[in-house]
């Protein structure tokens, strides 16, 4: 299976941590991925409008090309691009009409889209294609101790349509958690939205669904969250200082991508400038466990 | 139902894909909503105004602003109505007038320093 690897605009700017850590987790664990050669934007947010099809053209033109590349399958780490990039594909596979309308926005790219490229997210092709038990055999560096809270937000599940997983209950990520050798702890919270982009124009709204994270994540025991998705990390881990300003007692939380954990658990060193990505840092949680 | 009024269901329902008529006011999308508390109008309640064709109702408030969509009430909903259309439909209806439109301007010039995924998603969503 020829699989390629869609990192989207977060992941080569703000959270080269995640994308580094992916990319070494995956060689890490045998798997041959290449980047998708002139990806674009994948459109960011799911258009919601039956008459918007112009939006549709972003996440389309990627899933052309990544067919025309060969790929049989297209990782997406980034939850947003996941689930942009999937929601487009059954968008479209919905209506023939719609496709034949894109293709003639799309009359500079040679051949047409077929619809045979699957978005796959990470975590899914790690359950489904590698295998718990084989990443937990990679383990050299199994993160005892760590107690984590898998965050899966929204767009991991949601709609069901594009669920990796159980929408109300999923478990990859925990299954993924426990395969690294640490504790996958169980919160309330973990599927409930982070604010989204409400960041720019409702800040409030962001601080106190943060708080509501954290705090329910702490009393289930967990001493840090794990995301895929780098707004939901930017929220839960920047945006703490904005949830302390109206909840002052609401201590320090470090925010983890599950890739960092997965490179640390295959034996790879942290690295420094992941450290400078993080608002809280981690350092101190992996020193006590001694994984520094 | 005067003939407006139905014409303005009839445009959200275009627009969503959902049929608000649908709609039994059940609360389990306000229940699930973890915005709620930041919202004028409940969930339910954009529903219930917008049967009545009460439109100014729902497009003057602050719900369609507050609402991210998550999602939860879409899944949720026993009616099998996709919550999280209607509400962008509404906003569409405001944006397409150019109102309430996101302005690059009067955003915190802090917000340099938030990743590309942030102002992307929250121009895409605000500005239509």
């Amino acid at each position: 299976m020829s699989v390629l690897y869609f990192p989207g605009c977060t992941l080569k700017n703000k959270a080269e941590n995640f994308d580094q850590s992916f990319v070494s987790s995956m060689a890490g664990l045998g798997v041959d991925m290449k980047e998708l050669d002139r990806w674009n934007c994948c459109g960011t947010v799911f258009s919601m409008a039956s008459d918007d099809l112009m939006s549709q053209l972003a996440p389309i033109r990627n899933l052309l090309r990544a067919e025309q590349q060969g790929a049989d399958a297209l990782l997406a780490p980034c939850s947003m691009c996941y689930n942009t990039l999937a929601r487009a594909k059954h968008f479209v596979a919905q209506e023939p009409d719609r496709l034949e309308k894109l293709h003639s926005f799309m009359y500079k790219e040679q051949g047409d889209y077929k619809g045979a490229v699957d978005v796959v997210h990470p975590l899914a092709y790690l359950r489904d294609s590698i295998g718990f038990d084989l990443v937990a055999k990679k383990v050299s560096r199994p993160l005892e101790g760590l107690k984590l809270g898998a965050y899966y937000g929204c767009l991991l599940t949601r709609p069901s349509i594009v669920s990796i997983d159980d929408p109300q209950k999923p478990e990859v990520m925990d299954k993924l958690i426990n395969a690294l050798g640490a504790e996958s702890v169980y919160f309330e919270q973990r599927t409930e939205c982070c604010g989204s982009y409400q960041t720019l124009t409702n800040l409030a709204v962001v601080a106190n669904r943060t708080n509501m994270i954290i705090r329910s994540a702490r009393t289930s025991g967990a001493q840090a969250l794990v995301t895929s998705c780098p707004l939901c990390a930017y929220n839960l881990d920047q945006m703490q200082r904005e949830a302390r300003k109206h909840h002052s007692d609401l201590s320090p939380m470090p925010v983890f991508y599950f890739t960092e954990l997965m490179a640390l658990a295959l034996g790879q060193d942290w690295k420094s400038e992941w450290t400078e990505l993080h608002e809280v840092d981690p350092a101190g949680l992996l020193k006590e466990h001694g994984l520094d | 139902m005067s003939p407006d009024i139905m014409h303005e269901l009839d445009r959200i329902d275009t627009l969503s894909g959902q049929m608000i008529s649908l709609c039994m006011q059940c609360g389990v999308c306000s229940a699930s909503c973890p915005n709620v508390l930041e919202m004028d109008l409940t969930p339910r309640a954009v529903m219930h105004h917008a049967q009545l064709g009460q439109m100014d109702k729902i497009l003057s408030g602050k719900t369609i602003w507050v609402c991210s969509s998550c999602l939860q009430c879409s899944v949720r909903c026993p009616r099998g109505i996709d919550l999280a259309r209607v509400m962008e439909a509404f906003r569409l209806v405001k944006l397409r007038k150019r109102e309430g439109m996101l302005d690059p301007a009067d955003l915190d010039p802090a917000c340099s320093d938030a990743p590309p995924i942030l102002l992307v998603a929250a121009m895409r969503k605000l500005t239509g």
